[in-house]
């Protein structure tokens, strides 16, 4: 099976959907059989689409990438890491960018893992982005928390990249595994719901622990910190995804036709805040 | 039968936890109880403590804590009381109202 990518990007979070189409739709083949996606045209990658490239390359079976040594990413795509991504966060230190390269998250993060992961982050955060230093734990509760969450819920790897774009004035992160998912992961306490009704349940805080009332707040409380950042969220799992820009509204969008086994989280925030954010009244 | 582990450190901080609970979920625990003994343990910061309580939470009837100093009882309770407080706060703060669109509109 082969895949073109060549289709472009939109400016907009939600017209990444448009671009991960294409994977999404090839990932159950990548289990049973060959897939090349044909990078050959793409004229710019998104950490989403690194990120789930990098998921389905290693749970495929025999996955590959047609990509020219002239194209505009194959450097981009080489310096970030892409596909396997670093597994050994100390090396992180070296990283003092615009980026936060591919990380594959395997196994249980330890604190200096977590810690190599924030210096990335500050580094970027303080003095490219300009963010107000009281901002940081507003901006750090989502990552650590949706990259652990990722991790413990999907009984797979988890990956993580983020970008920052300076002439757009934003930065995006995607944490994507592909794992079990939101629906099954209910589906292990014995909660047997649709896709759409297990993304619904997730953002208004029901545990997929069971722990009902006690757990379960990790995925509102990160999209609040989003909210309150002044950015976007968008979870894909299944065969639905879940939108929330600064609206009271959150959109949850029937993919139909297409799913992605496991969990996709694209993050933007934008790169200019100047105030400090006090995360205790949400947290 | 239970198992108890030993704590060996008198403070703990969250990078110690980590590390003892990578330790601690080596042990095998074939449906039994876990004792934590906490008889070295003189000082548990906050965060420490915050997540000691979530490893309760996630193992109930699983791990216990054994010998706590007052000091660590303290804490403990603290931290239990806040997390409660928290919980209450967040069931009241997340009503999330949802939007259908189709994938036609996006």
């Amino acid at each position: 099976m082969n895949v073109d990518l060549s289709s472009n990007v939109g400016n907009e979070l939600v017209d990444q959907l448009k671009c991960l189409r294409p994977i999404l739709l090839s990932q159950e083949t990548s289990w049973t059989q060959k897939v090349t996606y044909d990078l050959t045209r793409t004229p710019w990658i998104t950490p989403a689409t690194i990120g789930a490239l990098a998921a389905i390359k290693h749970n495929g079976l025999n996955v590959d990438f047609q990509i020219s040594t002239e194209s505009v990413i194959w450097n981009y795509l080489g310096t970030v890491g892409f596909p396997s991504g670093l597994s050994d966060m100390s090396a992180l230190d070296a990283y003092r960018s615009s980026y936060v390269p591919l990380l594959r998250i395997t196994g249980s993060l330890a604190a200096n893992d977590m810690n190599s992961m924030e210096s990335a982050f500050q580094d970027m955060l303080v003095r490219k982005c300009k963010l107000h230093e009281g901002a940081l734990s507003a901006f750090y509760t989502p990552i650590s928390e949706l990259a652990l969450n990722c991790r413990e819920h999907s009984e797979s790897d988890a990956y993580l990249i983020a970008q920052h774009y300076p002439t757009k004035g934003y930065l995006d992160i995607a944490i994507i595994d592909s794992g079990i998912g939101i629906r099954q992961s209910y589906e292990r306490v014995g909660k047997h719901y649709s896709d759409d009704y297990a993304i619904r349940a997730c953002m208004s805080g029901e545990s997929s622990k069971g722990f009902q009332g006690e757990r379960g707040f990790g995925i509102p409380t990160s999209m609040s910190a989003v909210k309150r950042l002044g950015g976007e969220i968008m979870l894909i799992s299944g065969s639905h995804a879940a939108y929330s820009g600064q609206d009271n509204e959150i959109s949850v969008i029937n993919l139909q036709n297409y799913q992605w086994s496991g969990l996709i989280i694209m993050i933007r925030i934008p790169d200019h805040i100047d105030y400090a954010i006090d995360i205790e009244s949400f947290v | 039968m239970n198992n108890i582990y030993l704590i060996p450190t008198n403070r703990i901080n969250t990078r110690e936890l980590v590390i003892e609970f990578a330790n601690l979920s080596k042990v095998k625990f074939n449906n039994e109880t876990c004792l934590w003994d906490f008889q070295n343990v003189e000082y548990i910061s906050r965060s420490a403590a915050q997540q000691v309580n979530e490893i309760l939470m996630d193992n109930k009837n699983r791990i216990a804590i054994i010998n706590k100093s007052e000091e660590v009882s303290k804490m403990l309770t603290l931290i239990k009381k806040t997390r409660s407080d928290r919980i209450n706060r967040l069931r009241e703060n997340i009503k999330p109202s949802f939007i259908n669109v189709t994938i036609a509109n996006v």
